[in-house]
């Protein structure tokens, strides 16, 4: 396991989840408004993916876990030095 | 109705109304999957964990071990939500569902796919609804309609009621 440093969540599309349960999750897990939610699977939707704002890795493989067991296809990596 | 369900909002979550046979093959899709998931992942009947969740790390060494740390758990918790979902509906033909009824269900409609596609949920093509034939098909095709049914009728006015129809 890799320690310290900030990792970014990513959230990718497929072809199972639909846009608005990737909604539902956000709004579930992260308290996203609905609109807030809706607009990030929008973003999800056309680019392929969307990024977290970077936490710890610690904090960053829970919520992979949590967005993982809900069916999405959550992944973690780590941020490059600004 | 034939092989029909009508989704409504009920409160804030969701009422769905089957005909017998949808009923039948929903209740027999969510006990076959939760029956998988009580299986040992490595044997015939079981759901390995690389076909639950995806990778979690670029690379497959690190991917391996964040299952290691967090894949028990993270099955215990795909399993508690069928288990909640079946305890909730003893298998007539409505289904109501609060809203955390509702977070559980679609939970369990992704991921039950894994039972009928072919490869892991996040790398498979859709089957085109047009020309699906085989019953693995049709199952995951049906799976992902009554998903998208559920989790769009939270959105819906209760002022404006939509019903959405299998």
């Amino acid at each position: 396991m890799h320690h310290g440093g900030s990792w970014i969540v990513e959230i990718h599309n497929d072809h199972v989840n639909t846009s608005t349960g990737v909604s539902l999750v956000l709004e579930e897990l992260i308290g996203l408004s609905t609109e807030d939610g809706r607009q990030m699977a929008e973003d999800i939707y056309e680019h392929g993916s969307a990024d977290f704002t970077p936490v710890s890795q610690a904090e960053a493989e829970r919520l992979v876990a949590a967005f993982q067991v809900r069916g999405l296809n959550a992944k973690l990596r780590k941020a490059r030095r600004a | 109705m034939r092989d029909a369900a009508r989704v409504a909002r009920e409160g804030d979550g969701a009422r769905i109304d089957m005909a017998g046979n949808v009923a039948e093959v929903l209740r027999f899709i969510l006990t076959d999957f939760a029956d998988a998931l009580a299986a040992d992942p490595a044997g015939p009947d079981g759901v390995p964990d690389d076909l639950l969740f995806p990778d979690a790390y670029p690379r497959k060494a690190d991917s391996a071990d964040f299952r290691a740390r967090h894949g028990q758990a993270m099955r215990g918790e795909v399993a508690a939500a069928v288990a909640r979902v079946l305890a909730a509906w003893p298998g007539g033909q409505v289904l109501v569902l609060d809203r955390g009824g509702v977070l559980d269900l679609r939970l369990t409609l992704v991921h039950a796919q894994v039972r009928y596609l072919r490869k892991p949920r996040w790398k498979s093509a859709p089957p085109d609804e047009r020309y699906a034939k085989k019953d693995r098909e049709v199952k995951s095709l049906w799976l992902q309609q009554l998903e998208l049914m559920v989790t769009a009728v939270v959105y819906v006015d209760p002022g404006k009621p939509i019903i959405y129809t299998l």
